[in-house]
């Protein structure tokens, strides 16, 4: 019985990392950098479900329409953000040949000034909010309680990585984006249009994103200013133990992370639970003692024109 | 398609790898750039294609101007270069490849049609179509790197050592098929580190070495100039053509 609830967690909170280091993965397979301010596009999209406002107490705006139409705002609402961050912070050092290194300073700047954006408008104490109530009550299946909102994010999870598999693999556009990760030059060489290719990955960064921060804040009703910060932290460590430039890794990676942060839950002795991000890392280390490249290695992080 | 380069130079930081080439490319012509190793060839290809930046210098396509234009612009203008090394995407299937190639033009009717033609002309591509490129034989990849620029429908390819770590008899059938190529018209400008390979395929032939040309001219009366190899070659000695 309580095993299979704690694996109905393990798989949500997998799912959710999975989705999270799709959103790092897909960037940095195009253009070896890692956008930090991904989790900001979590934190935008969730606190575009409510009123901007200083008050502790939550006005719901967007949280407040029918669930369809609440959905396709918050898609829309991140999916515009992301382009527009690559649009001002990142096109224009790309075009002067800006180094990975300069990129990834770039996004912790657009990271910083997202956050600091929220904390200004908002405030910075956390504000509870409640968008799908319906989705928290357990679900009772031959007595188990089994919350709606975990069986949601599994599922999610499932469709979204399935629906990049299929778009990466058999669309012209998805069939350029590999091509890109794996030699940007020579894709241009062939008249792939590199700013097209690269915002359409911030887009689907942005849908990613956008679908995080309704899971997340429908599961824990919390709107935090830095809520996105160990999100992108965790789909970061995903994408390293999956191996840099690997999309298939980095799911793997995702789902490896949150099932065992699960189990170390449910099997760590009470006084040791509240160190069990401890014993993640740790394993992470060890991981990565054992396999540096990451679980699966991407030979196109060296070969470059 | 006529190309025209005047006074290219091209920089990697503080290093020039061009310094001042002028050379030019007629409709229909195959012109070599041969010399030894490090003299710019590879660096002129990828300047024209938009691969990398020029310093100073004009390269025009018939009459307009596309140095310093991206790379995608300059597919799209009608120029392939298929870059030393080949670059075939390893992960991706051979059609994908192809496909690929065809990435600056919008009829997919038409772009079929061409890869049924590639498969009549190269069956062995055909046979591999559903496998990832990086299976493929040395020869066989550079016969995908070269179909995939013809996907593009270019009429201007550049080819960038296309012998390079090829069998003998293998670098026979990619001379065949280039010169097959040529005979419908396109126009080529192939760099071509043997000397002897350089002047039997060509029209016209350009010696570069250090960044600059040393000297350019018909192949037919170069090939009768003796003291060719020893003027650009015999500082090296190496050259396996040594003897012309
Ligand atoms: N990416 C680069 N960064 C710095 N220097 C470079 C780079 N590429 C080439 N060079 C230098 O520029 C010069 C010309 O190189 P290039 O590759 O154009 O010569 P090449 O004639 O094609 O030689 P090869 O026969 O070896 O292919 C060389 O001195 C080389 O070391
Ligand atoms: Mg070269």
């Amino acid at each position: 019985m309580h095993l299979v609830q704690n694996l109905v967690d393990a798989l949500s909170l997998g799912s959710l990392y999975a989705l999270c280091a799709l959103g790092i993965g897909l960037i940095f397979g195009i253009m070896r950098m890692i956008n930090f301010a991904y989790g900001e596009y979590i934190t935008f999209g969730a606190y575009a479900l409510v009123i901007p406002s200083g008050s502790t107490v939550a006005q719901k705006f967007i949280g407040d329409f029918p669930i369809p139409l609440m959905v396709i705002s918050i898609i829309a609402v991140v999916v515009l953000l992301a382009i527009a961050t690559e649009r001002i912070a990142f096109r224009p050092l790309r075009k002067r040949e800006a180094t990975p290194a300069t990129l990834l300073v770039s996004s912790f700047a657009v990271s910083y000034f997202l956050q600091n954006f929220i904390l200004f408008v908002h405030s910075g104490r956390p504000k509870s909010v409640n968008i799908l109530p319906e989705f928290i009550s357990p679900l009772d299946i031959i007595g188990l309680h089994i919350a709606i909102i975990d069986i949601v994010t599994v599922a999610t999870g499932f469709v979204l990585v399935t629906a990049l598999w299929l778009f990466l693999r058999y669309t012209i556009v998805g069939i350029q984006m590999l091509a890109a990760a794996e030699n940007f030059r020579m894709a241009r060489l062939l008249g792939v249009r590199a700013d097209r290719v690269i915002a359409i990955a911030f887009a689907i960064t942005g849908l990613l994103a956008a679908v995080i921060s309704l899971l997340v804040v429908a599961k824990d009703g919390v709107l935090d200013f830095r809520m996105g910060v160990p999100l992108v932290i965790v789909a970061f460590v995903a994408t390293v133990i999956g191996g840099m430039g690997s999309l298939p890794g980095a799911v793997l990676g995702g789902y490896l992370i949150g099932m065992f942060s699960v189990a170390l839950q449910a099997l760590l002795p009470a006084d040791l639970r509240a160190a069990r991000d401890a014993f993640l890392f740790a394993a992470v280390i060890l991981v990565l003692l054992f396999r540096p490249h990451g679980l699966i290695r991407s030979r196109n992080t060296i070969e470059r024109i | 398609m006529h190309l025209k380069i005047e006074n290219l130079v091209i920089h990697y930081g503080r290093i020039a790898a061009v310094r001042g080439v002028s050379l030019h490319v007629d409709t229909g012509e195959l012109v070599c750039v041969t010399g030894p190793n490090g003299a710019g060839k590879s660096s002129l290809l990828l300047a024209i294609a938009g691969a990398i930046p020029l310093t100073s210098g004009s390269i025009r396509l018939d009459g307009r101007e596309i140095g310093g234009t991206v790379p995608e612009a300059i597919a799209r203008r009608g120029i392939s270069l298929v870059p030393e090394g080949r670059h075939i995407f390893n992960r991706l299937t051979v059609e994908e490849n192809l496909y690929l190639g065809a990435s600056s033009r919008d009829s997919r009717a038409e772009v079929r049609n061409d890869l049924e033609r590639i498969f009549q002309q190269l069956p062995i591509l055909r046979e591999r179509a559903k496998s990832l490129a990086g299976s493929l034989s040395g020869g066989e990849q550079q016969q995908l790197a070269i179909a995939r620029a013809l996907m593009s429908r270019s009429q201007l390819l550049l080819l960038d050592e296309p012998s390079l770590g090829l069998a003998p008899k293998i670098i026979g059938q990619i001379y065949e098929i280039i010169s097959d190529l040529r005979r419908s018209g396109l126009t080529f400008l192939i760099v071509e580190e043997s000397m002897t390979r350089a002047l039997d395929m060509s029209d016209r032939v350009y010696v570069m070495a250090s960044g600059v040309i040393r000297t350019s001219g018909r192949s037919s009366d170069l090939a009768s100039d003796e003291n060719l190899n020893d003027a650009y070659f015999g500082l090296t000695a190496a050259s396996p053509d040594g003897s012309g």
